[in-house]
């Protein structure tokens, strides 16, 4: 194993998703390399330290509107700077059209969607903001981020509305919680069963 | 006959296809409530660090390829784990911890 397939195992390993001959490897390597053995450390602590924190955090009135509104902000700068940048450089503007051209073939033969990211935050910023505005409660759904009801009860935005690895994926953020605590889920009767005063029964595997 | 046959096959072929897409949701499928969670989630994803994002990506595509029946089963674990009131959510993370490192 190098260090770019070890770096990339690593996280997987402290989940307990590694194969035994992948850790074994992966010992291996970290203990002849030391760069690797490092980052091993560096991650673990980030582990312990994440570990350690609250399940839930309070997070102070407003926060969520204050945010929204910075990164509108942001987003008119960002739209005022690249207007004046628009007027100077003109004579230039066929490239960015041929680069959208060749991304829009590149999506439409299955490559992976690329991000426009200032383009795409301030998408879902605006998104957010215009349901923000009118608050519907509705009851939550079955695997939601945050237990609190929904905002809006309006009709679905189009899939031009969002980011492009938005609409490609929906499934990957809508499906975000369970595959943050994807080891959690897929071993919950077994953690469950474990004794904290000293006689767990450790579960399968 | 030659024909006929060719035709099959397209059918069969359209069919396949649109049974792998249909495998995955398609954005303008979802309710409104669920296109503001997977925007919400979206912003939190773009927070993490790229490491971490591009394992929550080879996590997702191993979700994926899970049966159906296994990702509903972890849907329901999830609901369960989410409706624990604060002392038992705690308690299942104490229990989570001892389990994880007995494993190590």
């Amino acid at each position: 194993m190098r260090c770019r397939g070890a770096r990339r195992v690593m996280m997987a390993a402290l989940d307990g998703e590694v194969s035994a001959s992948e850790r074994q490897a992966l010992q291996a390597h970290v203990e002849a390399c030391e760069a690797c053995r490092s980052e091993a450390a560096r991650t673990r602590h980030l582990y312990a330290a994440l570990d350690r924190l609250p399940e839930r955090s309070e997070v102070p009135a407003g926060l969520e509107q204050a945010t929204l509104r910075r990164v509108r902000a942001i987003a008119a700068e960002q739209s005022e700077a690249a207007a004046r940048g628009r007027s100077r450089w003109v004579w230039w503007l066929p490239l960015p059209a041929a680069a959208a051209l060749a991304l829009l073939i590149a999506l439409r033969t299955g490559s992976p969607p690329a991000l426009d990211r200032p383009a795409a935050d301030e998408r879902v910023a605006a998104a957010l903001s215009r349901d923000a505005a009118t608050p519907t409660p509705a009851p939550a759904a079955s695997t939601g981020g945050a237990a609190r009801p929904s905002r809006t009860t309006r009709e679905p935005k189009g899939p031009a509305d969002v980011p492009a690895l938005v609409a490609a994926e929906p499934d990957l953020f809508l499906e975000l919680p369970i595959l943050e605590n994807l080891e959690k889920l897929q071993h919950f009767e077994d953690i469950r069963t474990v004794d904290v005063d000293g006689n767990g029964q450790g579960g399968r595997g | 006959m030659r024909s006929g046959a060719a035709l099959v096959m397209l059918v069969l072929a359209l069919g396949a296809a649109g049974a792998a897409h249909a495998d995955g949701r398609r954005w303008q499928d979802l309710t409104p409530e669920q296109q503001q969670r997977v925007l919400r989630n979206y912003q939190q994803f773009q927070q993490l660090p790229p490491q971490r994002q591009r394992f929550l990506e080879q996590r997702y595509q191993r979700y994926e390829s899970m049966p159906p029946t296994e990702r509903q089963r972890l849907r329901e674990h999830y609901q369960e784990y989410r409706e624990l009131p604060p002392k038992e959510r705690q308690h299942f993370h104490q229990q989570y911890r001892r389990w994880k490192s007995k494993r190590r």
